[in-house]
């Protein structure tokens, strides 16, 4: 299983899925997961999408496969896990990528392709906020200061639980998938999963967005409660080549929800000339 | 995911699952076994068909792909191979599996389904020999004079069908085929013309199907036939095509035939 060694003490793991004929062309599809997942929630985009590309899902580093970090408020940063990005790309390719990030995955998605033109062909971002609303943040603090005294307070699991039932996954969504996605979410370590957090609240990439020059598909939720009208309107008049798709959908975790519709949509960019 | 089971004679079987099914579920497995001279590489293909659905299992043969090569004397025997993937079913998929073989893989499905029907849901051969082809003996010969790269380009285009590219054969030649240890092959080749299961084809009582091509240089569609009307129930696909390998030359085309196979058994679509 492959890793890159991004520091004398960090290794970063990720899943190479290729069942691509040997003696074709092999391109490349990244998928990156969002704030405190890891690789193996994209496990519904696997079977469909490794038809037509060799498939990479990266572990950001600190959780699922990749190493633990010393000091998370040091070792994990946007650009760390940008660079970190970069690392793997120029291991596995000597041309550009197809990226695929949701929700924060997107925010690094949009980074890299508008400071590192070079290495990605078509970028797609699903349920991917340019910015945490201001509105958002105080639903994600349950109640606390923060949201992270919220998960400091209640627990991971209890904060994660209760968070994906507000805004993640509707009400009608299998009852496994909900607890399969909290314990999953919670095997992070509290505090990496607490700095991606603070990330995350703080991230903001209007300013790399005129920066973008490929072609961008972004899929959003219909009424996303983390990516609003605001956000959309920023995408459509700050990315140059940008097709926004919408699903129908109250919550954020359409890539899990609505997979079959968002691989179609991404198969369909992809393979567009 | 790669694992490896050692034999009690040391022998290090390799296998690798392939599984997109949901965590918390209890998908149901695919357990897939290559043909002769090949490795567990012959299916690559064919996974992308069945991970969302079951747990794809792909094992390397005792001699073959990264399983432990084995020297000329070894005494082959079905015995052999039977326990090996009895070992895997037992150990790692611990539940009856969807077996499907490939070439001589499938013979090894055929005649396990018949001997453990209580690890066995249903059986796949596609193009399965269930008596050895005539011609053993060149190819013995061809690989004595030659050496083992020689002998799998001669035979591919037969292999493969004739609408096969030069890049394909010459994967299948330098990284499939040409990479078996010679004493694997060899001590495997003077086994193998001894092969015939037909006695064991009428205990075959799980759901079973069989793929054959109508152009192949080593059986008729006939041929097959005969010994085909002798598994009770079985289904019979015949593809259009002239290569003697229907599950390397036409892997996508053989998965839609064998999901529409097991799609009536299982929750899932054809």
């Amino acid at each position: 299983m492959p890793f890159v060694q991004v520091s004398p003490h960090i290794e970063v793991f990720y899943d190479k899925s290729d069942f691509l004929d040997p003696w074709g062309d092999k391109p490349i599809l990244i998928l990156q997961h969002g704030n405190g997942r890891s690789g193996a929630f994209w496990y519904r985009w696997l079977p469909r999408l490794s038809e037509h590309f060799v498939v990479i899902r990266p572990d950001m580093r600190g959780v699922g496969r990749s190493s633990k970090v010393d000091d998370a408020n040091t070792d994990i940063s946007i650009e760390h896990c940008v660079t970190d990005l970069v690392a793997i790309i120029n291991a596995e390719s000597q041309r550009a990528v197809y990226f695929c990030g949701e929700s924060m995955g997107g925010i690094l998605g949009i980074v890299l392709a508008s400071q590192f033109p070079k290495l990605i062909q078509k970028l797609i971002l699903v349920a991917t906020p340019v910015f945490i609303s201001e509105a958002m943040k105080v639903r994600y603090s349950m109640g606390h200061g923060s949201r992270l005294d919220a998960m400091k307070k209640m627990g991971i699991r209890q904060w994660v639980l209760e968070t994906s039932v507000l805004t993640r996954f509707p009400p009608d969504c299998d009852p496994a998938l909900l607890n399969w996605y909290v314990d999953e979410f919670a095997k992070g370590v509290p505090e990496i999963l607490v700095r991606y957090s603070e990330l995350v609240n703080s991230a903001n990439a209007s300013v790399f967005l005129p920066q973008i020059g490929c072609a961008t598909l972004a899929i959003m939720p219909t009424q996303g409660q983390i990516t609003d009208a605001e956000q959309e309107h920023l995408l459509s008049t700050q990315v140059k080549d940008i097709t926004i798709e919408h699903i129908d959908s109250t919550y954020h975790m359409i890539h899990l929800t609505h997979h079959d519709d968002c691989i179609d949509r991404v198969l369909k960019f992809l393979k567009a000339n | 995911m790669i694992h490896t089971i050692k034999r009690p004679d040391g022998c290090n079987l390799l296998l690798e699952i392939d599984d997109f099914t949901n965590p918390w579920g209890d998908a149901p497995w695919l357990f897939m076994i290559h043909g002769f001279a090949e490795s567990r590489q012959a299916w690559r293909a064919w996974v992308p068909h069945f991970a969302r659905d079951f747990k794809v299992l792909r094992l390397d043969l005792r001699g073959f792909g990264e399983s432990t090569a084995m020297t000329e004397d070894f005494p082959w025997s079905m015995e052999v191979i039977m326990k090996d993937i009895e070992a895997v079913v037992r150990a790692v998929c611990k539940t009856p599996v969807h077996l499907v073989g490939a070439k001589s893989g499938g013979t090894f499905a055929l005649e396990f389904a018949a001997r453990f029907p209580e690890l066995v849901n249903t059986v796949v051969g596609v193009t399965p020999p269930v008596i050895a082809a005539q011609g053993v003996e060149d190819w013995i010969n061809s690989i004595k004079a030659d050496g083992v790269l020689a002998w799998a380009r001669s035979t591919m285009t037969g292999r493969l069908g004739s609408r096969v590219s030069d890049k394909e054969v010459a994967w299948w030649v330098n990284d499939v085929q040409g990479r078996t240890s010679e004493p694997s092959l060899l001590g495997y080749l003077s086994w193998i013309p001894g092969l015939d299961i037909r006695q064991s084809l009428p205990k075959i009582h799980v759901p079973s199907l069989v793929i054959t091509t109508t152009g192949s240089g080593l059986r008729s569609v006939e041929s097959v036939r005969v010994w085909h009307a002798t598994i009770p129930g079985s289904k019979l696909h015949v593809i259009e095509g002239d290569a003697w390998h229907a599950a390397g030359a036409y892997p996508d085309l053989c998965s839609h035939i064998v999901r529409d196979f097991l799609a009536p058994r299982l929750n899932i679509t054809a």
